[in-house]
């Protein structure tokens, strides 16, 4: 059974330990959801929120990339918030596939530019989650790039 | 097929997606693609395969080397 979207809460992604910045991305998921469920004309508005959480999650992401030890619990925090993003981002979509696509305009956008948001971070969620076997890895290298690593 | 440079040249295609301003998002992620599908003709791979070996295989240390020289370099 698929959940309602109201019920979606990604605060509880996070444990008692969690940065403010984990707090800040999981309430603004939240808000972004309640906004999509409520089949208002605001979709403009979500989609700007929307669009301030990608551009947060990928200062994550980055913080995560840079950090010189494992910062605890970032790794778990960042799949399951690229993985809700992304979900928000197809929802996000389809609202403005069926009507209010021009307005993307106001935000300097097209809703090709929204889209390829939208599959960034499908390919993310991807990485995050990948389980390539070191030998599959290998198999790719040598059919795709013959001359091997860069270095 | 492609060549050492070619994969290198996917990071660097790779990166600038992901950086793109909002605006030129679908460009840059279009000539991603188009180099991607170039290298994996003939091959069984899909465009979602070679991303997914990209960011397994030296895109993270090749991006923080990028993000690295330009805080260095602003």
């Amino acid at each position: 059974m698929t959940p309602r979207a109201e019920t979606l809460q990604p605060e509880l992604l996070l444990s008692e330990q969690a940065s403010p910045d984990m707090r800040f991305a999981a309430r603004q998921m939240a808000q972004v959801n309640r906004e999509l469920a409520q089949h208002n004309r605001k979709v403009l508005r979500t989609t700007s929120r929307w669009l301030d959480l990608y551009e947060y999650v990928k200062m994550l992401e980055e913080d995560h990339l840079l950090a010189s030890e494992p910062i605890s619990g970032h790794q778990h925090f960042l799949l399951g918030t690229v993985a809700i993003l992304r979900g928000l981002g197809v929802l996000l979509l389809a609202k403005l596939q069926n009507d209010d696509a021009e307005q993307l305009r106001a935000l300097g956008c097209t809703y090709r530019d929204l889209s390829a948001c939208v599959d960034e971070l499908a390919d993310l969620e991807r990485a995050l989650k990948s389980d390539l076997s070191e030998a599959m890895i290998a198999e790719m290298n040598q059919k795709l790039f013959p001359g091997g690593h860069p270095s | 097929m492609g060549t050492q440079a070619d994969k290198l040249r996917l990071f660097e295609l790779l990166y600038e997606a992901r950086e793109a301003a909002l605006d030129e998002k679908a460009a840059a992620w279009d000539k991603l693609h188009a180099e991607i599908d170039r290298l994996r003709s003939g091959t069984s791979f899909s465009r979602d395969q070679v991303k997914e070996l990209l960011y397994k295989d030296g895109y993270r240390e090749y991006a923080k080397r990028r993000k690295l020289a330009e805080r260095a370099n602003p």
